[in-house]
């Protein structure tokens, strides 16, 4: 019998450049992917594809795939800095914001175009974010900037940051660094939540009320952000670098482990023991990002396959094989209705995901899924 | 995707240090590469790929205090090896009092930066006329030089024999598995600096052990062994060999027993062994409480298969050491069937 392909080359779009995929972001719309490249582009992808590839039922069950009539829009590249892009995040209008190892933060609106709208020589701005609303954080060693419409601040860190996220609402900027997390409100002082060790990665639930960083340490520590109260998350044989909340809030999925890692948080502690999701795998995750809507994770691995997997199940399905080196970026639009990836040996992928595929029983249905 | 090569130099200062990076810095044979250095103002090259880091180290918490992770550098790097292609290997200068243990533990313990690098070679550069007083008066210069694979003996033509053969006669001491080499000015050839591959086990050399004596009935016993064997703070080097192969089910948790409980003393490990009925070396390397280990190349054929290991390291007992692993050796009945 034959596997059936990997969901990539029925319902998305993939290439290939020679310098890694080192993130990715979605635009605020949903209409545009922009992949962040290791020698300074930004790859923006148009994923409107009104004659791609469809679904429709088939009689006696299962769906068929009616193919594309024109193939997808391809990459747009945009020269953006001297060195490498290190981190990307969707401005409000639509478009891109990318900082660089160049001191540059670059803005690219979806038709390429770039302008640079901060320069720091030698600098590095290691970690850029933007809020719902259109703030933009970025930090550049232990400097944290915000830029508002209505001017920009400053703040400085005891140490590097590492990461920084913004709260569900936007009021407040998490900054990961050594030894803890500093929390800057646009009201009121700023805050530090302490736990000795190295917190290199941040995820908010998404009703703000707890906070969690991914650490060198093969653990997760975690705080209830209103009294700073403590949750400690471990027993990883890998570096959780990939953290992300399900929509609901019910669990955090994490990269880690050989398999996705799912944390009951709801609330936290209360489920004990973490589960794993997907099929068993010899490979570690690199990967993991929740679905906005369903009960949904997406999985990349280090040998570039990704994953489509329910907490709790052993089913997965895959989207690509393995192949291409490790998934170093995995987001859904917005909407849910789009995944994209890309890869330490440079592929860039989106794929669309219409809900009709996970309608009945969850993502083994679709294995039921044959080509045109 | 080939692995990227990492370099680390260290020395103390008014070794030479700069000039030797800024001559790497100018490039050979059209390579490039990223130099991470603690003080960014003393390099002057347009356009080369010069990246300051903070020399920030921190336990990692764990509950092991040998193990220490360079935080600023752990973000540099994992940036770093997102930009493949740019250049060919990285170099990563530590400043003159630096142990460069965390730095190589960095490497060893990122997932991120296992999977896209490999730790190619330590290099100390020493002032040829200071070495003897620096490791007297600092520990650091003997963690330095404990870790080191090529220790260049610089200033060279400003010393005079009696300094170098001092300053070799140190060297051997302290670490006898390290590579010395004259230099002025730094001016070794660069290829002989970069893909030394010193952590890659296959290329792993051992060397000659050097006895007071000669080795006066040697034939007749079953191992030889050389080192100091003092209490002190001060780093030595056990160096032991052993002509009767060992018992792998005895050796191995001895090893882990070593770097387990003496791996905060530890501060390099090597060691070539003969196991009883394995025709393939066994090799490891060891750093603190970190160790690559493996399988290797058939021994030689008609060539005697001598284990050898040197261990560095402070509060080390040559005689203890060897008494340990005596009762590792294979049972003479075993070698026998």
């Amino acid at each position: 019998m034959n596997a059936p392909p990997p969901l990539l080359e029925l319902l998305g779009a993939s290439w290939k450049y020679s310098t890694p995929v080192v993130a990715l972001a979605w635009s605020g719309d949903g209409n545009t992917v922009a992949f962040a490249q290791g020698d300074g582009h930004l790859a923006l992808v148009d994923a409107q594809w009104p004659r791609g590839p469809r679904l429709t039922p088939r009689p006696g069950g299962g769906i068929e795939v009616v193919p594309a009539e024109v193939p997808a829009h391809r990459p747009l590249r945009a020269a953006c800095h001297q060195g490498s892009s290190l981190c990307i995040a969707p401005d409000a209008e639509g478009g891109f914001v990318s900082g660089g190892d160049d001191g540059r933060l670059v803005q690219v609106p979806k038709a390429g175009n770039p302008t640079v709208l901060a320069t720091v020589p030698g600098a590095w701005i290691d970690a850029l974010v933007s809020s719902r609303s259109g703030t933009l954080a970025y930090a550049l060693g232990r400097q944290v900037n915000r830029r508002t419409a209505g001017g920009s601040s400053q703040i400085d860190l005891p140490a590097p940051a590492l990461a920084l996220a913004f709260s569900p609402d936007g009021q407040c900027l998490a900054a990961a660094h050594s030894d803890g997390v500093t929390l800057w409100p646009a009201q009121g002082p700023v805050r530090r939540l302490a736990w000795r060790g190295y917190h290199r990665t941040l995820a908010w639930s998404p009703d703000g009320v707890y906070l969690v960083t991914g650490m060198q340490e093969n653990a997760l520590h975690g705080w209830r952000v209103a009294d700073g109260g403590d949750i400690e998350m471990g027993g990883y044989p890998g570096q959780p670098l990939s953290l992300s909340f399900a929509h609901d809030g019910h669990f955090l999925a994490t990269s880690g482990g050989m398999r996705p890692v799912c944390w009951g948080f709801d609330p936290p502690g209360q489920a004990g023991q973490p589960v794993e999701c997907g099929i068993p795998s010899r490979t570690p995750v690199s990967c993991v990002s929740c679905h906005p809507r369903q009960n949904l994770v997406a999985a990349g691995y280090i040998n570039g396959a990704v994953l489509l997997c329910r907490p709790g199940s052993d089913e997965g399905l895959f989207i690509k094989g393995a192949g291409g080196g490790a998934v170093t970026g995995l987001a859904w639009s917005g909407d849910g209705a789009k995944l994209a990836f890309g890869t330490q040996e440079g592929v860039l992928a989106w794929i669309g995901l219409p809900d009709a595929l996970f309608a009945a029983r969850g993502p083994s249905r679709a294995s039921q899924l044959t080509p045109h | 995707m080939a692995l990227i090569p990492v370099t680390v130099l260290t020395g103390f200062l008014g070794s030479g240090k700069t000039t030797l990076l800024n001559r790497l810095l100018r490039g050979t044979a059209g390579k490039r590469y990223a130099v991470i250095v603690n003080e960014i103002g003393e390099l002057g090259i347009d356009g080369a790929l010069v990246i300051g880091a903070e020399e920030e180290v921190y336990e990692l918490n764990n509950g092991c205090v040998c193990c220490k992770l360079r935080g600023d550098l752990l973000r540099i790097a994992s940036h770093l090896v997102r930009r493949v292609g740019g250049f060919d290997g990285i170099v990563i200068e530590t400043s003159g009092l630096a142990d460069p243990a965390p730095v190589l533990q960095t490497f060893q313990f990122d997932d991120l930066l296992r999977q896209t690098t490999r730790l190619d070679s330590v290099i100390c550069v020493a002032d040829a006329r200071h070495l003897a007083a620096q490791l007297h008066d600092f520990p650091e210069a003997q963690a330095q030089l404990a870790q080191a694979d090529l220790v260049l003996l610089n200033k060279a033509d400003l010393a005079d024999e009696a300094m170098l053969g001092e300053a070799e006669r140190c060297v051997q001491r302290i670490n006898p598995t390290a590579a010395v080499q004259r230099s002025v000015q730094g001016d070794i050839p660069l290829a002989q600096l970069l893909d030394r591959g010193a952590f890659d086990n296959s290329r792993l050399q051992m060397p000659a052990l050097r006895l007071g004596a000669a080795p006066v009935g040697a034939r007749g016993h079953v191992y030889r062994s050389t080192g100091a064997a003092r209490h002190s703070p001060d780093v030595v080097s056990v160096s032991l060999a052993f002509e009767c192969p060992f018992d792998r089910s005895r050796f191995l948790p001895w090893l882990q027993r070593l770097v387990a409980e003496r791996g905060a003393d530890l501060l390099r490990a090597k060691g070539i062994v003969a196991f009883e009925g394995q025709d393939r070396r066994f090799v490891f390397q060891a750093v603190h409480m970190t160790v690559d280990s493996g399988f290797d190349q058939p021994w030689a054929a008609g060539q005697p298969r001598e284990t050898r290991l040197v261990l560095i390291g402070r509060n080390l007992q040559a005689d203890d050491l060897r008494g340990e692993l005596q009762h590792c050796l294979a049972e003479p009945s075993e070698q026998a069937a």
